[in-house]
């Protein structure tokens, strides 16, 4: 992948004898990256690998071509908010950022611009003077994605970012990490939401059981499961004349009534014959349609298939 | 300022900002003026009973009240305030994974904390046990600040105490680096540091009080029981402590470099 900055090459943790992630390899570019998979799948291990906070049991991980364990330089460069829910003692939200920003060689002056900056971003400024122990958990997580994005990272690995966050607050949240990847910077963020992470994400991977399942853009993974037949919802006055229309052809495997009624649901092997025998209908007079619109190449739909789990939160 | 030095300054600072909690600093206040107390109402009984019985019973008096309450008392539960509360203090508040996620290299990280808290020991209890000794040369009748003989004894205290922070500095910074739950080698140690006068010469190695001891202006007595250890010169006990010191310090080191986070406790 060009422009990747993140590899690992067949990376194993085990904790003890306690799996953590298999042979996993991955090369990670620019863009949002979301990471998927139920709690306990592996995506946490994955980003303190990544951040150096653990080393793989086997295989090697490499930010910028470097081993991100014991090379401290390349945390200029990262910026990691953590699952932890945890800050120093005592300490303000600005206070906090800055305290760590002066660890990266900024004076106070600069430590204190650059932190309330970041408070900012993440709409946090009128809180910035109280301490970090009456936050709010939404405020929490905003002041801690603040202290990732403080030093202006080319690498930001997030751990759950959204969790804990309103409606509103996650929409800002969202056009933050859309801002962030549209100036080149990588975002790994890991989430276990999936209407989520198909609003956000770029590319997904998809792990399960320390295991990654797959990884692309979804439309991409989705027509690589063959197993599975794609689904197609088509709206239209005529649910029935549609379906005896489809019939006729081979490639459609099966054509069941919408529940509402107003519309049926197909499935097909071959999308590309099935979408150019829809426009012959279309475009002869044969059948009338209101809309066509695939039903199953979301996230959703992608996980269920391959780990059989059932969609929403995993 | 080079930028070894600046990041170290850097670390220290936050550790500062971390140990003078509220509730920490009143602690350690308390553990630091203990001694000034003490002898500040040994003075004023003194002045209000009538003199002490002698200047060289008093010494020793002193000198025995230093190596009981000061060193195993203040030094020793101040130091393990301190020195815990650094990485095993962060590791069991889940915030140690901030500093690791910076660009300082995880030997400087150590350093830098264990300077800022042995700055901060300093500060608190070399100054108590120099302000304690202070005071007590008022119980003896004469001031006497201007003898040197007085001076060398008030400098000499507080050396003790500075190495002593020292010592048991790298020893808590160690233990509470290499160990998760370090409470019962702490209390062993202590115990250790009671009843050092009993231990054979090759386990006095691994008391800090043993080698302050040697160092006290006056001569202590050990009482009836003691396994007497051959006296050693200044000199030497002094690089004793500081290997002490180093291998301490070494370890946490050591151990940091080499450390995945773990946050189980």
């Amino acid at each position: 992948m060009s422009g990747a900055l993140i590899r690992f090459d067949d990376v194993s943790k085990f904790y003890g004898e306690v799996l953590g992630v298999n042979r996993v390899d991955l090369q990670i570019g620019p863009g949002i990256t979301a990471l998927v998979g139920p709690n306990g799948s592996g995506k946490s291990t994955l980003m303190n690998l990544m951040t150096g906070l653990l080393e793989p049991s086997q295989g090697r991980v490499e930010i910028f071509g470097k081993a991100p364990h014991g090379a401290p330089e390349l945390f200029d460069q990262v910026g990691y908010c953590a699952q932890f829910d945890s800050f120093p003692r005592g300490v303000t939200g600005r206070q906090f950022i800055a305290a760590y920003l002066r660890l990266h060689g900024l004076s106070q002056r600069e430590a204190d611009a650059r932190a309330l900056q970041a408070i900012e971003r993440v709409d946090l400024l009128p809180a910035a003077g109280k301490k970090v122990a009456a936050y709010s958990k939404g405020m929490r997580q905003r002041i801690k994605l603040a202290q990732a994005l403080a030093h202006d990272p080319q690498i930001l690995v997030l751990d759950e970012p959204l969790n804990g966050l309103d409606p509103m607050a996650r929409a800002e949240l969202i056009e933050l990490f859309r801002e962030l990847a549209a100036a080149g910077r990588h975002v790994i963020l890991s989430s276990h939401i999936l209407h989520e992470v198909d609003v956000v994400a770029d590319e997904v991977v998809l792990i399960h059981q320390g295991y990654v399942m797959a990884k692309g853009d979804i439309p991409e993974v989705r027509e690589e499961m063959v197993d599975h037949p794609l689904e197609i919802l088509l709206r239209c006055a005529t649910p029935s004349l549609v379906a005896s229309e489809l019939f006729a052809h081979d490639h459609i495997l099966e054509v069941r009534l919408h529940e509402d009624g107003g519309g049926l649901m197909v499935k097909t092997r071959q999308a590309d014959s099935f979408y150019l025998l829809l426009n012959d209908l279309v475009s002869s007079g044969r059948i009338d349609l209101e809309a066509v619109a695939p039903a199953d190449d979301d996230v959703m739909a992608v996980y269920r298939y391959l780990v059989g789990s059932e969609g929403g939160t995993l | 300022m080079s930028a070894t030095s600046r990041r170290l300054m850097g670390v220290a600072r936050l550790e500062w900002r971390r140990q003078l909690a509220p509730g920490r600093t009143l602690w350690l206040v308390f553990l630091a003026m203990g001694p000034v107390a003490v002898m500040a109402i040994m003075a004023w009984m003194t002045h209000k009973f009538g003199p002490p019985p002698g200047t060289s019973e008093m010494r020793e008096i002193f000198g025995q009240f230093f190596q009981g309450m000061v060193v195993r008392g203040v030094l020793f539960f101040g130091c393990a305030t301190i020195f815990l509360g650094q990485i095993r203090g962060e590791l069991d508040q889940r915030s140690w994974h901030y500093s690791l996620l910076t660009p300082i290299p995880r030997w400087q990280l150590v350093i830098g904390k264990y300077i800022a808290g042995v700055l901060l020991a300093w500060a608190l209890f070399v100054v108590s046990s120099g302000l304690s000794r202070a005071i007590f040369q008022l119980t003896l009748g004469t001031p006497g600040f201007a003898d040197p003989g007085v001076q060398k004894e008030l400098l000499g205290y507080m050396a003790m105490a500075a190495l002593g922070c020292l010592a048991y500095g790298a020893f808590f910074l160690a233990v509470g680096t290499l160990l998760r739950g370090p409470g019962y080698i702490v209390a062993v140690y202590f115990l250790l540091e009671w009843i050092q006068f009993l231990l054979p010469p090759g386990l006095k190695q691994l008391s800090v009080v043993h080698y302050l001891r040697t160092l006290s202006p006056v001569p202590l007595s050990e009482g009836p029981f003691a396994l007497l250890a051959e006296p050693s010169p200044a000199w030497w006990v002094v690089s004793q402590l500081l290997i002490y010191t180093l291998v301490g310090v070494g370890l946490a080191v050591w151990k940091v470099s080499r450390a995945e986070l773990d946050y189980r406790s």
